[in-house]
């Protein structure tokens, strides 16, 4: 009895070395995070000048043109629950815009596609700033910021840091297509995005009310996935809404140009941005900019923003994630057999020692 | 048997309802008292645990905390009192989808053969003390988050790290990713890192023991701080009990209570799920019952009792 004992004792050390190593080797390949896709300049195949309609320049004299665009600044909400969005449209050289001037749709997030493929639009407001700083027209907040009960609330605030602001509010989760303009050195050039609001408050009906498009040049804009979290690795497409001629689409930010890769479209580009190792390192609501700035004749120029995510499934590993759990169900499966064996052999010694 | 028989088509029912009735318009809402898990598409209703860990993170700020969004949040804690109140333990023993899983592997491991292990009484107290731990760690978790002492990747600790419901549910809906390796950054490498070794570690253990996860459970933790206002309890009557043990015997979280309480009545302990398989079991006419407001639901007989004296293996 004794000689199982010892036996089974070097069985069962024998079995816990062995997954303990095969853990360790596992762990010491996949404690340190896999090394993200290859960055824009290192995927060469990728990012090397590629010979499509529609893809970037190489990289000089375009990129000192200064480009309009907006920025979003900080979400917040309203105490009785409207999502508010704020939106600064902006020169990429700081300088300031003039003659601006801004119009948006508002749509309920369900029908957001739905609506785009129809070419209709459930709201419009349309406004202006005056002397590209000033108080715009239109809808504004009540005082106080208390929300009447209409779910679409719209507002525009005055000049902040040295461009135009625009306020938007929604009580349901909707999209807001906005479009801006302005002079920039001289140039009309185009701002377009459509920011997530996920507003939820006890409202009524959306307004009915419509206004006419104005006929600006602006983008199609779809994406791969989902288009509320766009993310690294996922391929973005613009193409040029009726009536628009584009020029050479390049991604940039402040920094400079956005790693990723390109792709030609029918009048438009593809541009799918290349995994971020700083992005990866943060949460996965942390965003960074990415501008699509396309040339208009004239050398205005028209330029999409939106903010991209990290990667949800770009890091992921489901076979490493199987063996892991095999492997806790190994030890845990082992553990329990001992456990019991134990008992066992507890039990049957005093009954031994009872018997003698 | 006519109990059992009930309890578990109404628990196979719930397991449809719950997993598969969103993608028939079912919403039970956000604040349900057992396993729904959001993390399946299409299920019929959101456990109210990761709602709390929400509202307690990232929901609410305190600017807000009396507008809108404190309301909703004291809006669904209510929704769960009142479901709670409805059923009070029975979400655990007749709905739970989870419970459930562990049901069928029990199942499975007798029609094997394969022995019970056994926990000693002392150990299994100590053990049950562990869910209002996890419970605690479902509050502190997202204010950690939100003071910045964790990454922000930990913003519902409990569902991403600890429970098992999250991987192995959503494998009922097709869906594997949740058994993935997430080996973006460091946090995301320990979150998934933890679930599926937790998750490994709760099957084996299911195996050996039933309702293994229900001993740790912070939503049965939950439960049972609302038992004053909850009016399903098991009530026992000393006078008509035989001491035999076979309601300790049945009970697949071997509470000892129901069965070594010789003076009060209330024998519902933090860790009894209200399976009603004590009443099931038990031979005394009226010794156990399952009463609803002082109105008995189902109470034991010898004759409910037929075919439950087999002894376990």
């Amino acid at each position: 009895m004794a000689r199982l004992h010892r036996c089974r004792r070097r069985l069962c050390a024998s079995l816990a070395v062995f997954w303990l190593g095969g853990a360790g080797l596992l762990c010491a390949d996949g404690w340190v995070p896999a090394e993200p896709p290859p960055s824009g300049a290192a995927a060469a195949p990728g990012c090397a000048a590629p010979a499509v309609a529609g893809a970037p320049s190489a990289p000089g004299g375009d990129e000192a043109q200064p480009y309009l665009r907006w920025e979003y600044g900080s979400p917040s909400r309203h105490r009785d629950g409207p999502a508010v969005a704020e939106l600064h449209l902006v020169a990429s050289d700081g300088s300031p815009p003039e003659d601006a001037s801004w119009f948006y749709q508002l749509l309920p997030l369900a029908s957001y596609r739905e609506v785009l493929r129809a070419g209709d639009a459930a709201v419009m407001r349309a406004g202006r700033f005056e002397g590209g700083a000033g108080e715009a027209e239109g809808g504004g907040l009540a005082a106080g910021g208390l929300q009447d009960p209409s779910i679409f609330r719209l507002g525009e605030e005055g000049r902040a840091r040295g461009g135009c602001r625009l306020v938007v509010a929604s009580g349901i989760y909707a999209m807001a297509d906005v479009l801006g303009t302005a002079l920039v050195r001289g140039r009309r050039s185009y701002a377009q995005t459509a920011m997530l609001l996920f507003g939820d408050s006890l409202g009524g009906e959306p307004p009915v009310s419509n206004s006419v498009s104005p006929g600006w040049p602006s983008y199609n804009f779809s994406g791969s996935g989902e288009l509320y979290w766009p993310q690294t690795g996922h391929t973005f497409t613009l193409t040029a809404r009726e009536g628009t001629i584009l020029g050479p689409v390049r991604a940039l930010r402040d920094t400079g140009p956005v790693p990723g890769e390109y792709a030609g479209a029918e009048n438009g580009i593809s541009f799918t941005p290349a995994h971020d190792p700083e992005l990866s390192a943060e949460s996965s609501s942390a965003t960074k900019p990415v501008y699509l700035v396309g040339r208009l004749p004239g050398g205005g120029t028209l330029t999409y923003t939106f903010y991209v995510h990290r990667s949800r499934t770009a890091g992921t590993d489901l076979p490493l994630g199987i063996l892991l759990s095999a492997a806790a169900f190994a030890v845990t499966g082992l553990g329990i057999i001992v456990y019991r064996s134990r008992g066992r052999l507890a039990r049957e010694r005093e009954a031994g020692g009872l018997a003698a | 048997m006519l109990l059992k028989g009930y309890r578990l088509a109404i628990q196979h029912v719930m397991f449809i309802v719950l997993m598969y009735g969103g993608r028939f318009g079912v919403n039970l809402g956000p604040a349900v008292p057992c396993f729904a898990c959001p993390y399946v598409t299409g299920c019929g209703g959101y456990c109210y645990l990761m709602g709390l860990q929400g509202y307690i993170g990232f929901g609410i700020s305190l600017g807000h905390f009396w507008g809108f969004e404190g309301l909703r949040a004291l809006g669904y804690l209510l929704l769960f009192a009142g479901l709670v109140m409805l059923l009070g333990k029975a979400w655990c023993g007749f709905a739970c989808p989870f419970g459930l899983i562990s049901d069928w592997i029990t199942l499975a491991r007798r029609r094997l053969g394969i022995p019970e292990a056994k926990i000693p009484p002392a150990a299994l107290r100590r053990l049950g003390a562990v869910k209002y731990a996890l419970l605690g760690f479902c509050a502190a978790g997202p204010i950690l988050v939100n003071l910045g002492v964790l990454h922000r990747d930990f913003y519902i600790p409990f569902c991403q790290m600890l429970c098992p419901g999250k991987p192995l549910l959503p494998l009922f809906a097709g869906e594997t990713r949740h058994f993935a390796l997430d080996l973006t950054n460091a946090a995301t490498l320990v979150i998934t890192a933890s679930s599926l070794a937790v998750t490994g570690a709760c099957l084996a253990a299911m195996i050996a023991r039933p309702r293994f996860f229900c001993t740790f459970c912070p939503m049965l933790a939950l439960i049972h701080l609302l038992k004053p206002i909850t009016p399903l309890a098991l009530r026992k009557n000393p006078a008509l009990c035989h001491g035999c043990g076979t309601c300790q015997r049945v009970c697949g979280m071997d509470v000892e209570r129901v069965c070594t309480e010789k003076a009060s009545a209330d024998v519902q302990t933090g860790d009894c799920v209200n399976c009603g398989d004590c009443v099931a079991g038990c031979a005394a006419d009226g010794a156990l019952s399952l009463q609803f407001a002082g109105r008995t639901v189902v109470s034991s007989s010898a004759g409910l009792a037929l075919g439950l004296r087999k002894p376990r293996p």
